[in-house]
């Protein structure tokens, strides 16, 4: 019985099957027998076509008509007519096969090969030689055949939704009664549906009000996180939009840079405070939690209110944080004028800074989360231990290991930072911050472990005890005080007082108009030489081209190149006569080049508050890659070969470098920096480009396929040096505009780099930029000393409880008041400023001292970087030290009071 | 004759609360975040059975797995081998939620620690089973004030945990303990940080609990005294069960036995 209910509905659509296959392929008949072919005034179906061509050919049948085509090949024209009509046959047999199958009640296929046929026959007509070629009318035979093979499809795919349909709705019943069974078994096997009552969430308020300190906490110090995120991502956006350097954000330098500089650090500092918080408050939360699941509330619910609370925490930060950084964002709009020179509309920076600083914060409390996961395996089901209060462990076995690696870490960042190759680069400091962790984390653990074996260790017990047990804790506080710290006295401050010793504008443009021309302006200067009053100097010159102007990784690019570096080319004459014409005493020495061009001299045109930084930034960065001529398309995968293979870029050995001006620190030391050839080899450059091809730098083999202006062309040849009143320069520099107009595809790859130099808008720009980097660096300078307070203030808000319970338990051991308040005040003292501070001291002295290596001062530069930093360092060390004390006092009288 | 009888029909009609078939608790060695190899068998395949209306004692020396044992009957931990039926029924078989209801309804937790919450008064702790049970909230605590009459803590129900000396935190949590009325109470050492006198007076609430609330009873304890009010003593070792001790005779005689019997842990 049951199988004949089965079979009943599949005998209908069986049914409904053969109706629509007759259906369709009773369609495709009929277009098949239709007349769609047209060939002049007479209409052909298939078969009467192929009896025609039969009886009196092909040529007869068109002859007369306007079909021209293959007129010279009528034979292929014919086969591929009678191969097209050959599979319309086929097609047509399997579609009587298949609904005789159909009609027999089997689940045949031959409308899987009709349907094939429909598409091969559709590609034959289309791909030429065909009845489509031979037809007046095409698009009438485009549409039958079109019409032939849609239907044929949906044929197909009707009967098989049909066929499955019956299978699908048995999964599907199969599925909803699994649904139901499951749901009666869970409202059989668990207990109660309905709300909670209102004491309930009394409860859980109740429950949450009790860590409440902790979560204002929590909300205060991720609310400035956020407040952080919002200003670095707003100026970066704010300045992309507003500075001279639009498009330039992949090459570092300018506004920009600044600004990123000063505010990554203190938001990656305010991010370690914020994750030891969220890790600190969870564990607080962790034994109520733990009460809750063991007095049988469900994981899910206890999740969902420890979500809730997390949930509330985001929401009340993205309000308060955004409110904050938003208002510091709408003043510095409101004051920009003045800051930078140029107004910059807030409203400009769009949403991008906020939905960047979203995702920041999501990701900061993700990492939060992740580093407390132990606590939600279980939240401490069944035990009422405070987590707070556990020990934590020590570094094991390997610490001695481990200590040593840190040590070599904090060396190696040191040696590497005072290589100009290495551009101060970032990711040093990276380093150095994993080694200072290490070391800390396993110096201090050995220190102790050998203290706990000396005679020596009862007396240092009580002082030693709370970092002892809370090792792992303390650490970070140690480290993060260290780090924030060195930040302050060695990053910024170096940012900042650099720009003191940084030379004057007039040292840094020599020359009020520089000039990349070109042997056709010629005439333009021999007018300017006319008409003004001017001292103008002109030196052979060649464009060269640095492959990686950028500091990312090579394997960043992928296929795209990275940002090319253009650069002037001289010769050592050139070279000694630029420097005897700014210095008088100057005596020219040997630069040691070879006649080959391997070996260069580098002259980085840059102030000295401009960080190190090399020519080229590939691979090595020892080693420069460099072409003759202006950037050429090659990728990074050619640039690896060079040494192999001739690409128009060949790696220079550098021989000297020096860190001065003599035409121009017009990009900084980005670009236009003067690269030294020797006399013999800037000879042979100065015809590279005769025989290079200017889009792929490969060298171009016949003579005749050489042509100037279309696959080879000359850049600048001369360097135009021009000293004149400042009332000239700006009348100069509107005469100069043709000279621009001319040499405005030269600049097409990179605005910056400008065949005409004027020192009057360098030197208002080099004053915005100065101005932006010291008060800016000075700024985050006192902010890195408040988050290094609030950052002791963490540790002793959180711990306010248990160095009240200790004061109680010392009082009740006998010991005297001075005594207990003078044991808290050395550890706090001792271990979270003078230690830290002392750390971070000697870090950023070492530092200083790579810097200066780097940047190659002098012995003179030092001193006035001394002279200048010293009071910096004195009155806010002195400043944070007071206010340390004080806070140290405060907190030390509390716990006393409470004691009482 | 027809008294004996009549114990020995109620005896076969009693249902079993627990039974323990080569029940196994390992925790895996962790060291910087990579299991070790090896584990520590804390316990070693116990079989045993609780019927209702029994008060059992575990004694055993520190680290034996007593406290484990606890939390393994009490669902808390689950076991890593062997089978655990609580009211006839599979613990492995329960789904999470499931877990939760028997812990809340079925299973009332007595801890030396106390494990109340410090933020909430005396009487919505004593409540908050009941609360999470989604019970009315009159009905709440108009038993919340019935069970702290009857432990007699009525007039601390307005103070907090933080505000009470042991024996009264104590007080609250066997309240806590029993206003679901589960079937079964599982202590563990409920008198280990109290005095003489207020230890005294858990135990002899304890005691009626089982006598005249009929409720089954099994207690983690040092104490020997204590575990002579008890009616069955099982003694661990290592993580197997020493000796099933059951009392025959007078609570002072048992205590006795006790006390002969702990030489050998």
């Amino acid at each position: 019985m049951k199988r004949k209910e089965k079979k009943q509905p599949g005998r209908k659509i069986m049914l409904r099957q053969v109706i629509t296959s007759f259906m369709f392929y009773g369609v495709n008949f009929i277009i098949l027998f239709f007349p769609w072919i047209v060939i002049g005034e007479n209409r052909y179906n298939l078969i009467r076509l192929a009896l025609e061509m039969r009886k009196s050919g092909l040529e007869t049948l068109i002859a007369g008509t306007e079909v021209y085509a293959y007129a010279d090949n009528i034979s292929a024209l014919q086969a591929g007519i009678f191969a097209e009509l050959a599979v319309y046959g086929v097609f047509f047999l399997l579609s009587v096969l298949h609904l005789l199958s159909m009609l027999r009640g089997k689940d045949g296929r031959c409308h899987i090969g009709a349907l094939a046929a429909a598409v091969l026959g559709f590609y034959v007509h289309m791909a030429g030689y065909t009845i489509l070629d031979i037809s007046t009318d095409q698009d009438i035979g485009i549409a039958a055949l079109g019409m032939i093979l849609l239907f044929c499809a949906i044929e197909f795919a009707a009967v098989k939704i049909m066929g499955i349909w019956e299978e699908t709705k048995q999964i599907s019943a199969e599925y909803h009664e699994k649904e139901r069974e499951e749901k009666e078994e869970k409202q059989r096997r668990i207990a109660f549906a309905g709300r909670y009552n209102e004491l309930f969430y009394r409860f859980v308020w109740k429950n949450f009000k009790s860590n409440w300190r902790d979560y204002i906490l929590l909300f205060l110090c991720s609310s400035m996180v956020f407040a952080f995120l919002i200003i670095g991502f707003g100026l970066q956006k704010l300045l992309a939009v507003n500075n001279r350097y639009v498009g330039m954000d992949q090459v570092f330098g300018g506004l920009n840079i600044i600004l990123m500089n000063a505010v990554i650090p203190v938001g990656i500092m305010s991010v370690i405070i914020t994750v030891i918080l969220v890790f600190y408050y969870l564990r607080c939360r962790a034994k109520n939690y733990g009460i809750f699941l063991t007095l049988g509330m469900r994981k899910k619910t206890l999740w969902y209110f420890a979500a809730m609370e997390f949930v509330s925490l985001f929401f009340f930060t993205l309000i308060a944080g955004g409110l904050a950084g938003t208002g510091v964002m709408l003043l510095f709009s409101l004051k920009s004028q003045t800051l930078t020179g140029q107004h910059m509309e807030w409203s400009s920076a769009g949403v991008s800074p906020y939905v960047k600083s979203v995702l920041a914060l999501c990701l900061m409390f993700l990492v939060s989360f992740m580093a407390a996961r132990d606590i939600f395996v279980d939240f401490n089901m069944g035990r009422s231990t405070e987590l707070k209060a556990v020990r934590e462990k020590m570094p094991g076995r390997w610490r001695k290991v481990f200590f040593v690696l840190g040590l070599s870490f904090i060396v190696y960042s040191i040696y590497s930072y005072r290589q100009l190759y290495n551009f101060e680069n970032v990711k040093l400091l990276a380093v150095l911050s994993v080694g200072i962790f290490l070391v800390l984390r396993c110096g201090i653990a050995q220190w102790f472990m050998k203290e706990s074996r000396q005679d020596s260790y009862l007396k240092k017990l009580l002082i030693h005890n709370q970092i002892f047990h809370k090792s792992k804790t303390n650490t970070g506080y140690i480290f993060g005080m260290v780090m924030i710290q060195f930040f302050a006295l060695f990053y910024f401050t170096f940012q900042a007082v650099s720009v003191e010793i940084a030379e004057e504008a007039d040292t840094l443009y020599p020359y009020d108009i520089v000039c990349a021309a070109g042997d056709q302006d010629d005439d333009i200067f021999k007018e300017l030489r006319e008409k003004y009053d001017i001292r103008m100097q002109v030196y052979p010159m060649v464009r060269i081209t640095n492959f990686d102007s950028t500091e990312k990784t090579e394997g960043m690019y992928g296929d795209i190149p990275p940002v090319q570096g253009q650069h002037i080319g001289i010769s050592e004459s050139t070279y000694h006569s630029l420097k005897a014409a700014l210095d008088r005493s100057y005596s020219a020495r040997p630069l040691h080049l070879d006649d080959k061009g391997e070996r260069i001299y580098i002259v980085h045109q840059q102030d000295k508050s401009v960080k190190a930084q090399p020519l080229d930034f590939f691979a090595s960065r020892k080693e420069a890659l460099l072409h003759i001529g202006q950037p050429c398309s090659i990728g990074v995968a050619d640039a690896g070969w060079s040494r192999r293979k001739d690409v128009g870029y060949y790696f220079k050995t550098i021989e000297g470098e020096e860190i001065g001006v003599l035409t121009g620190a017009f990009r900084q030391g980005l670009r236009d920096n003067l690269v030294v050839f020797s006399d013999v080899y800037f000879e042979e450059a100065r015809e590279f480009w005769k025989t290079r091809d200017i889009y792929t730098g490969e060298p171009i083999p016949e003579e005749e396929e050489k042509i100037e202006g279309v696959n080879i062309r000359q850049g600048p040849t001369k360097l135009v040096l021009i000293s004149a009143g400042s009332a000239d320069v700006s009348a100069m520099t509107e005469d100069l505009k043709e000279f621009k107009k001319r040499h405005k595809e030269e600049e097409s790859y990179d605005a910056s780099v400008s065949c005409l130099n004027t020192k009057p808008q360098a030197v208002l720009d080099l004053r915005t930029e100065r101005l932006m980097k010291t008060a800016l660096n000075l700024l985050v300078m006192i902010v890195s000393f408040l988050i290094y307070f609030v950052f002791l203030n963490v540790k002793m808000a959180t711990e306010a409880d248990l160095t009240a319970k200790r004061t109680e338990f010392l009082t009740c051991m006998g010991m005297r008041r001075k005594e207990r308040k003078a044991l808290v005040r050395n550890e706090l003292l001792r271990y979270y400023y003078l230690f830290p501070t002392g750390a971070a001291a000697a870090l950023a002295l070492l530092f200083t001292a790579a810097v200066f290596l780097a940047r190659q001062y002098t012995r003179a530069d030092i001193l006035h970087y001394i002279r200048a930093a010293v009071p910096v360092w004195a009155v806010s060390l002195l400043s944070v030290g007071i206010l340390v004390v004080i806070r140290v006092t405060v907190y030390i009288r509390r716990a006393e009071e409470k004691n009482v | 004759m027809c008294e004996m009888e009549e114990k020995r029909t109620e005896k076969v009609k009693r249902k079993t609360v627990i039974k323990a078939e080569g029940l196994c608790r390992e925790y895996v060695k962790i060291s910087r975040g990579e299991e070790k190899a090896g584990s520590i068998k804390v316990l070693r395949g116990l079989s045993f059975s609780v019927k209702e209306r029994e008060f059992v004692g575990i004694m055993g020396k520190s680290g034996c797995g007593k406290t484990t044992l606890l939390k393994t009957l009490g669902l808390i931990d689950k076991p890593t081998k062997g089978e655990l039926y609580f009211w006839g029924k599979d613990t492995k078989k329960l789904w999470d939620d499931e877990l939760s209801d028997i812990r809340r309804r079925k299973i009332g937790f007595v801890f030396q620690d106390f494990y109340l919450m410090d933020s909430l008064s005396v009487s919505e702790n004593i409540m908050l089973p009941m609360v999470l049970d989604k019970k009315d909230a009159r009905e709440c605590m108009e038993k919340g004030k019935e069970y702290a009459e009857a432990f007699g803590i009525a007039h601390l129900m307005n103070k907090h945990p933080y505000e009470l000396s042991g024996g009264e935190k104590q007080r609250v949590a066997i309240s806590r303990a029993l206003i679901n009325q589960p079937g079964l109470i599982l202590a563990d050492e409920p008198t280990g940080n109290l005095d003489s006198k207020s230890g005294k007076t858990v135990v002899d609430a304890l005691t009626r609990i089982n006598g005249r609330m009929k409720k089954t009873i099994i207690m983690v304890t040092h104490d020997p005294q204590v575990a002579s009010r008890c009616k069955r003593i099982l003694f661990l070792k290592d993580g197997v069960i020493l000796d099933d001790l059951r009392k025959k005779g007078s609570t002072e005689e048992f205590y006795g036995e006790i006390l002969e019997r702990m030489k050998d842990l």
